[in-house]
């Protein structure tokens, strides 16, 4: 319930000091980046809150990390 | 297009102001005095397989000076609960208690026999996973009573039982040396080391325990009961292995390092009566020797010791009845230190002194080579020197008994 | 835009010390326990040795090629494809850093302190504040940093000196009783905790006399120098064992500070260290990364990007710690090596690439001015 006051205060905030000044510039590379990186924030605020095991990005990262980290480990003792 | 800003703008303005004073309001999760009840005891006993838990509890308004004990409500209050593990015993006694449980102040932490013969290390996990507890409280075992009762008991002098624990132990650990402390942080590191096994002090009731629990017992000058402090424990890994008696706790301070002061005595020489001495110094250091199979442990115990007493006919004024007391007093010491050593390496069979943890700090090697320290332990040779130097007699010279007879 | 020397070297060197300390000073001793048990202080002062040598390499990077950003090290090293590759990678470890940080923090608070607030209010409360702080620049924090460093010291002395009397010397012997491996394994997991290369996007600001080396250096040893006094404080009063143990142990070590038995019971405030090193380090952490994503995208201005990254940091940070015990395996096993890959290895082969060109540059002068001239 708390990440929502978080999601929608992070659309509000960006949505009233950032936007304006950029519309107004006509900056559309920006905005679309903006948008962007807004839309996949929050779709993955979504999957944490709806789903029971949602993905995590430390574990793929374990995955292609661990060979080599226990090669690493396995050369110190 | 200026007059939406000039509304939107204040508006902002007001929100983030708000949002700010967010900040400044308490914790999200506080819990105000009122709310609590500071427990400063905790009593653990066996019964079966499930565990009696009893909590001390202070009355604030009860204990404060000012208002003095108008009312007679008890300073203190006393809860039990049981359960399978400590925290489901203590969720339980929420339903008898008035405010959530607090132990952030707890002082003494009372061990009764059966758990300490069951194994300490199950109903620790618990006090030490807890944020809530510190580690400055002092642990001890009820001897020859349940932790219970002693917590129902009251004390004369302080109104919260609890403390008047913790303020003798300490008082006594520092000028007895019969007495000895052991905190949780020190428990826990003796119970994962396995060459010293832990000590806990031990607890009893003296006196008539169905009548120290009214507060008029705590009206009457000679107090009906008293809660003394009574040797140690020792423990072998978890489990009580035997009762230590004062020399031997006297014994273990020693080779401790734990001592401040202490007081012992010798029978004069060539006359009736004793000479009590003070130790105001003492250092123990333990050197190992690991050239044979087994090791042999040197135990050299430095002290400096005043004379306190004289009941006998002993002239004090010649040079060479010092050297004779110093003689006396290493005699002493040395024949306790061997006996108490003798002691548990053959009947109690567990090494509380830290023998096993100095031949592992000088030769690792040869410590792990060692399968079970405890049966080594049975037949190593310790062999005892006590180094005694007397400076001070106190501020006369002659005792009164050679005075009187002139 | 900040322009560049903009940062006094002292200013610098204080930026420099609160990154070096970081989330390290609350979870080191316990990793560095359970591996080199009673010698986790030589492996503390092993591992900032270890990070002794990245500075070194960041230096060098830094006063060979200061015209450039790391961005444009990349792009000149390995050509623009490479480069852009490179420099996601850079800027996504960094991401991932502050991310991971954040999870830190918010996790140390509700197992100590707070326990029935959610989690993701209190690192929602903190990346405001973070965010606040690097849209207001790096001028901003870095002054902020100076006026908070004095009350840092302050404490830590607080911390430190009355514990001195309550080591026991025995609980460092005996030393090296395992050998010299696991020394050099915790050392390992040691410097892995403390990405230095971070500093390395902020480097361009410094005013750069020739002191401006050694105030990056100097930091480093100055923030090693509290860890491992704090490793070291932690395993004399506690012990290996129980230091080990323990989740946060210089949270435990705070709880034995007990002046003349009339101030005890102070570990509250000495969360303050922990809490400020904890955010300027995020602070400057999502500062390098804005700074890296403006430079790979060749923006301009990257304030607008800052809120949104910001509140990606929150639900990074609640993707990727689900509970304590992932935190625990995952730093244990397997961050050490990752953020070598990013500290250690790639800086060591973007110098070394560099070198070579500078070399063959300069070993074919009329070579490299045509080349000069045609583009």
């Amino acid at each position: 319930m708390w990440l929502w006051v978080g999601i929608i205060g992070a659309w509000g905030w960006v949505c009233t000091v950032d936007v304006p000044p950029l519309v107004r510039q006509r900056k559309v590379k920006e905005l679309m980046l903006i948008s962007v990186i807004m839309i996949v924030m929050t779709a993955g605020s979504m999957t944490y809150i709806y789903m029971s095991r949602p993905p995590n990005p430390l574990v793929w990262l374990g995955i292609w990390i661990s060979p080599y980290a226990r090669a690493l480990y396995s050369l110190m003792s | 297009m200026m007059r939406i800003i000039a509304i939107i703008r204040p508006t902002l303005v007001a929100l983030v102001l708000l949002f700010a004073a967010l900040y400044l309001s308490a914790c999200w999760s506080r819990h105000e005095l009122n709310e609590l009840s500071i427990v400063v005891g905790l009593g653990i006993d066996k019964k079966g397989d499930r565990y009696n838990v009893t909590a001390q509890i202070v009355n604030p308004s009860q204990v404060s000076s000012k208002q003095g004990t108008s009312s007679n409500f008890s300073p203190v209050i006393s809860y039990e609960a049981s359960g399978i593990t400590i925290p489901e015993a203590l969720s339980r006694m929420t339903a008898k208690v008035a405010r959530q449980l607090y132990f952030s102040h707890l002082r003494i932490l009372i061990v009764g026999e059966e758990v300490a013969r069951s194994g300490i290390s199950k109903p620790l996990d618990f006090i030490a996973r807890n944020r809530q507890m510190r580690t400055d409280f002092y642990l001890v075992v009820a001897k020859g009573t349940s932790a219970g009762k002693i917590l129902n008991m009251y004390s004369p002098m302080d109104p919260i039982p609890a403390n008047n624990l913790f303020t003798k132990l300490e008082t006594s650990d520092k000028l007895w040396a019969a007495t000895g402390k052991i905190t949780l942080d020190k428990l826990i590191q003796d119970l994962s080391r396995q060459g010293k096994g832990p000590a806990l002090t031990a607890l009893e009731i003296v006196g008539n325990p169905t009548k120290g629990d009214s507060i008029s017992s705590a009206h009457i000058i000679d107090p009906v009961v008293i809660l003394k402090y009574a040797g140690m424990v020792a423990f072998k890994y978890d489990k009580m292995a035997g009762w230590l008696n004062e020399n031997d706790t006297k014994v273990l301070n020693y080779i401790q390092n734990s001592i401040v002061q202490s007081t012992g005595t010798l029978s004069c020489p060539n006359s009736e009566g004793t000479v009590s001495l003070q130790v105001v110094h003492s250092h123990a250091k333990i050197h190992v020797n690991t050239k044979g199979e087994q090791p042999e442990f040197e135990l050299t115990l430095k002290t400096e010791q005043d004379v306190t007493d004289i009941s006998c006919e002993l002239d004090i004024s010649k040079p060479e009845t010092l050297v004779l007391l110093n003689h006396l007093a290493n005699k002493k010491l040395e024949s306790m230190l061997e006996n108490t050593l003798h002691k548990f390496q053959t009947q109690v069979k567990t090494d509380i002194f830290g023998f096993g943890d100095e031949l592992h700090r000088s030769d690792p090697k040869k410590w792990h080579s060692i399968k079970d320290w405890d049966q080594t332990f049975e037949k190593v040779k310790i062999n005892v020197h006590s180094i005694c130097t007397i400076k001070r007699i106190g501020t006369t010279v002659q005792s009164i008994s050679t005075e009187t007879k002139k | 835009m900040v322009n560049k020397d903009t940062l006094t070297v002292r200013t610098f060197s204080i930026l420099v010390i609160f990154f070096t300390i970081g989330t390290s000073i609350l979870i080191t001793p316990a990793g560095l326990a359970l591996e080199a048990k009673q010698d986790g202080w030589l492996a503390a002062i092993l591992g900032v040795g270890l990070n002794g040598l990245t500075v070194l390499i960041c230096i060098q990077l830094g006063k060979r090629h200061n015209d450039k950003t790391l961005i444009e090290m990349c792009h000149a090293a390995f050509g623009k494809w490479a480069g852009n590759v490179l420099g996601i990678c850079f800027v996504l470890f960094f991401y991932l850093l502050a991310a991971l940080m954040v999870g830190d923090l918010g996790y140390f608070l509700t197992t100590q302190n707070l326990p029935e607030t959610p989690i993701e209010v209190l690192q929602i409360m903190f990346v405001v504040i973070i965010v606040f702080a690097v849209r207001a620049g790096l001028v901003v924090y870095s002054r902020a940093a100076q006026v908070f460093f004095p009350i840092l010291i302050c404490f830590f002395c607080l911390l430190i000196l009355p514990i001195l009397p309550k080591i026991s010397i025995n609980n460092f012997e005996p030393m090296l009783e395992y050998g010299f491996m696991p020394v050099v394994k915790a050392g390992f997991s040691f410097s892995g905790l403390q990405e230095m290369i971070v500093l390395l996007m902020l480097y361009p600001y410094v005013k750069k006399p020739a002191s401006s080396n050694g105030g990056f250096m100097g930091g480093m040893l100055v923030g090693g120098i509290v860890l491992i006094v704090t490793s070291m404080g932690c395993i004399g009063v506690m012990g290996a064992s129980v230091t080990s143990n323990q989740l946060f142990p210089a949270y435990v070590l705070a709880k034995n500070i007990s002046i003349g038995h009339f101030l005890e019971r102070i570990e509250g405030l000495m969360i303050f260290i922990w809490i400020m090193s904890i955010v300027m380090k995020i602070v400057i952490t999502l500062d390098a990364s804005v700074i890296g994503l403006g430079q790979l995208l060749k923006l301009k201005d990257t304030k607008p990007f800052i809120i949104p990254l910001g509140f990606g940091i929150v639900v990074l940070a609640l993707l990727c710690y689900p509970n304590t015990i992932f935190i625990q395996d995952f730093l244990s096993k397997n961050w050490a090596p990752f953020a070598s890959i990013f500290t250690l290895f790639l800086p060591m082969l973007l110098l070394v690439v560099l070198l070579l060109q500078k070399k063959k540059a300069d070993d074919h002068p009329v070579t490299a001015s045509i080349d000069k001239q045609n583009v």
